[in-house]
């Protein structure tokens, strides 16, 4: 895939349509965390778990319509949020946010990571180390060094296995059980899931809700889509990418509730693996299995490739403003390699469950979800001190998990952000209207 | 818990919720491009009604200095043969039609109100010319709420002073009939002055070749504003008459749609 200039590896030479930018949004939102954390929501937190999340996206996605045309009508011609961070903060601001930007897709991709490997091992019986090499690999190759052209190939082949298996397969067993059989299963193995007042499942759906709001606000890949299209298409593209992405936790989720009224279950793994048993069609299995690894593959793929964007553009540019396209773009498939050495590396290292990892970066995510909103209405340059309120927000999430249970520290650190920032706001504007401001009435 | 209706309605949500987004997707990807294609027809639609907007408006700016020249000379000829009193009357007559001439523009406007106007430049004329000047107008009582673009009717009446009647010795006779003719509104003007017709040919052939230095000429105008508003369904004629004299004729579709605001 040969580019000319860097700006078209990141965000293509021409710009993109609703069709294919919703395309391209729904790739990187159906991910490894929709196959296998939907159905986790679901087990938790009942019904409504796949309910929450289905929501959180769609809110989350509809509301970075708008503020996305803010963005491109303050600056119309960057490519990364970096580009965006660079003009709206200070110095010291842009770097941390480069640094909470730089954390947050390393963890985005180790999620990919890891939903690959286990999805190979349970599929194919490969030993986890070596399907993590092969899926790394794969994506190093389609994403790092295709650059966004083979991104968007990828996205539309994706998408329409993705449908085509998460109409055909619910459609197929539904029919086939009846659903006055699967009701009754439920009923009999798993009555807690159909409770209505089920309070920690709306807990759920609005701390959900708050990290995804969190993870779409600083979502690189979302970004860079938000200059691939034209500035009017913005809102109508994510508007109808959200409504769209809602239908497909809640599928994935009437999958799995397939595979649980037949019985218990060990682990949310185990379940998967029931599912792949129990799709007896050939056709379907291959549409499944398609699916699960396409979700996984575009959103590790879009990580991958938005991470080596604000790297190159944002970083490396920064200290040799004189690279030439080539040596950017040589840098950015180096880059490829060496991230995706080092998220094969995390995965192999650190093995904890798609939820913990949700609540544990769930706490970064709802820490950042006000700070960059307001950056982003602040007119002219915002300060620094709106980031830092985030941070503290960080600090004080993770120092509250050793004692209150990880939903908690979610809420703990978002309140503590959104505490901080309203204060600080608070004394900015009376600063500015009592005391800074010389009185004209006299 | 959820009844079983309940779970139901759950399960037909989760089964169709990703067929109906299927389905909308398939949407934007065969209809965006058309939807755009017909968004840029639109706007081009909309640039063009402007610019013939913007054409129109300025045609009929050019329109008025024609008629305040020939105005002006008759005035000019008032003061020469030392007609005080009818110079009086023709500068009180002027004042009032100018008033009209700078706050028309609208695109089109009723008959009656240009056959007003028009009244008022030929009491001008009928100063001038005393008893020499008989006028007959004849326009059918259902024409006059009819649109006409504005200063049509005055422009041919200028035109057969200037081209004809001026030179006309003895009895000068102005004829204007307005009739309707199938779905057309039918305008004509005959005089019997004496070489109209060579002087009208010349002011269109002249207009014709030069269509952007004339200024004071009128017929290639009317022509021009006609054809901006009803496209190649008006028409506009000139015939001699075996007599002597010319007969101007305009045909232009019967419609009521005038934005008359006054």
């Amino acid at each position: 895939m040969t580019y000319l200039s860097f700006r078209e590896y990141v965000v293509g030479a021409a710009k993109i349509g609703i069709g294919l930018g919703v395309v391209s949004i729904l790739a990187r939102w159906v991910t490894g965390n929709t196959i296998f954390g939907s159905p986790e929501a679901l087990v938790k937190y009942g019904i409504f778990g796949g309910i929450g999340f289905a929501l959180m996206g769609a809110f989350a996605l509809s509301m970075f319509g708008l503020l996305g045309r803010k963005v491109r009508r303050e600056l119309s011609e960057g490519m990364t949020i970096g580009d965006y961070m660079r003009d709206k903060l200070h110095p010291f601001g842009y770097w941390l946010m480069i640094i909470i930007l730089l954390i947050t897709t390393i963890e985005a991709m180790f999620v990919q990571g890891m939903a690959g490997g286990v999805l190979l091992n349970i599929l194919f019986g490969l030993p986890i180390p070596l399907g993590l090499l092969c899926f790394f690999g794969f994506c190093v190759l389609f994403a790092g060094i295709g650059g966004i052209r083979s991104i968007h190939r990828f996205a539309i082949v994706q998408i329409v296995i993705t449908f085509a298996a998460i109409i055909l397969i619910p459609v197929y067993f539904f029919v086939g059980k009846g659903v006055e059989h699967v009701y009754n299963g439920l009923r009999l193995y798993h009555p807690y899931l159909l409770v209505l007042n089920n309070n920690e499942g709306l807990f759920f759906i609005i701390t959900g809700l708050l990290i995804g709001f969190g993870q779409v606000f600083v979502d690189q890949a979302s970004w860079q889509r938000l200059y691939m299209m034209e500035e009017k298409k913005i809102v109508p593209t994510f508007l109808v990418s959200g409504l769209i992405f809602a239908t497909v936790p809640l599928a994935f989720s009437s999958l799995i509730i397939i595979v649980l009224f037949t019985g218990g279950f060990d682990d949310i793994y185990s379940l998967l693996f029931d599912l792949v048993r129990k799709i007896d069609t050939m056709i379907l299995l291959v549409l499944f299995v398609l699916c699960a690894f396409g979700a996984i593959m575009s959103a590790f793929g879009a990580g991958l490739h938005s991470m080596i964007s604000l790297m190159v553009n944002n970083v490396y540019q920064l200290f040799r403003p004189d690279a030439s396209e080539r040596q950017k773009i040589r840098l950015g498939y180096s880059l490829a390699i060496a991230i995706g050495a080092l998220s094969y590396g995390l995965t192999i290292y650190f093995q904890p469950t798609l939820l913990d990892l949700l609540f544990f970066f769930g706490i970064m995510y709802a820490s950042l979800f006000l700070p960059v909103v307001v950056i982003v209405l602040t007119k002219g340059k915002a300060p620094t001190f709106i980031l830092i309120s985030a941070v503290m927000g960080f600090v004080a999430g993770y120092s509250s998990r050793m004692y209150v249970d990880p939903m908690m520290a979610i809420w703990i650190a978002s309140l503590c952000t959104a505490l901080v920032l309203t204060a600080y706001l608070c004394m900015t504007w009376l600063w500015k209207r009592y005391i800074r401001t010389p009185d004209h009435t006299r | 818990m959820i009844s079983f209706e309940g779970f139901t309605l759950l399960i037909l949500l989760f089964i169709l919720a990703p067929i109906i987004g299927a389905i909308a997707l398939l949407f934007l990807f065969i209809f965006e491009k058309r939807i755009d294609l017909l968004e840029n027809k639109n706007l081009k639609i909309e640039l063009e009604k402007e610019l013939q907007q913007a054409l129109y408006n300025q045609l009929n700016q050019q329109i008025q200095p024609h008629f305040l020249f020939n105005t002006l000379n008759v005035i000019l000829s008032l003061a020469r043969l030392n007609r005080t009193k009818e110079l009086v009357r023709a500068l009180e007559v002027l004042s009032q039609f100018l008033k009209f001439k700078y706050k028309s523009t609208e695109p089109l406007i009723s008959l009656a109100r240009e056959i007003t106007y028009t009244e008022q430049y030929l009491e001008i004329q009928k100063l001038r010319f005393g008893d020499r000047l008989r006028i007959q107008l004849d326009c059918a009582e259902d024409l006059l709420q009819a649109s006409i673009p504005p200063f049509v009717l005055q422009t041919l009446v200028e035109n057969a002073f200037k081209h004809g009647l001026e030179r006309k010795m003895g009895e000068a006779i102005l004829d204007i009939r307005i009739s309707r003719k199938d779905d057309d509104v039918l305008l004509t003007v005959i005089d019997n002055g004496s070489s109209g017709l060579t002087a009208f040919q010349n002011e269109s052939e002249i207009e014709t070749e030069q269509p952007h230095e004339k200024s004071g000429h009128g017929l290639d105008n009317i022509r021009r504003r006609l054809h901006l508003c009803f496209g190649d369904h008006a028409q506009l004629e000139l015939a001699p008459i075996s007599e002597g004299g010319t007969l101007v004729s305009v045909k232009w579709p019967c419609t009521y749609e005038q934005i008359d605001l006054r």
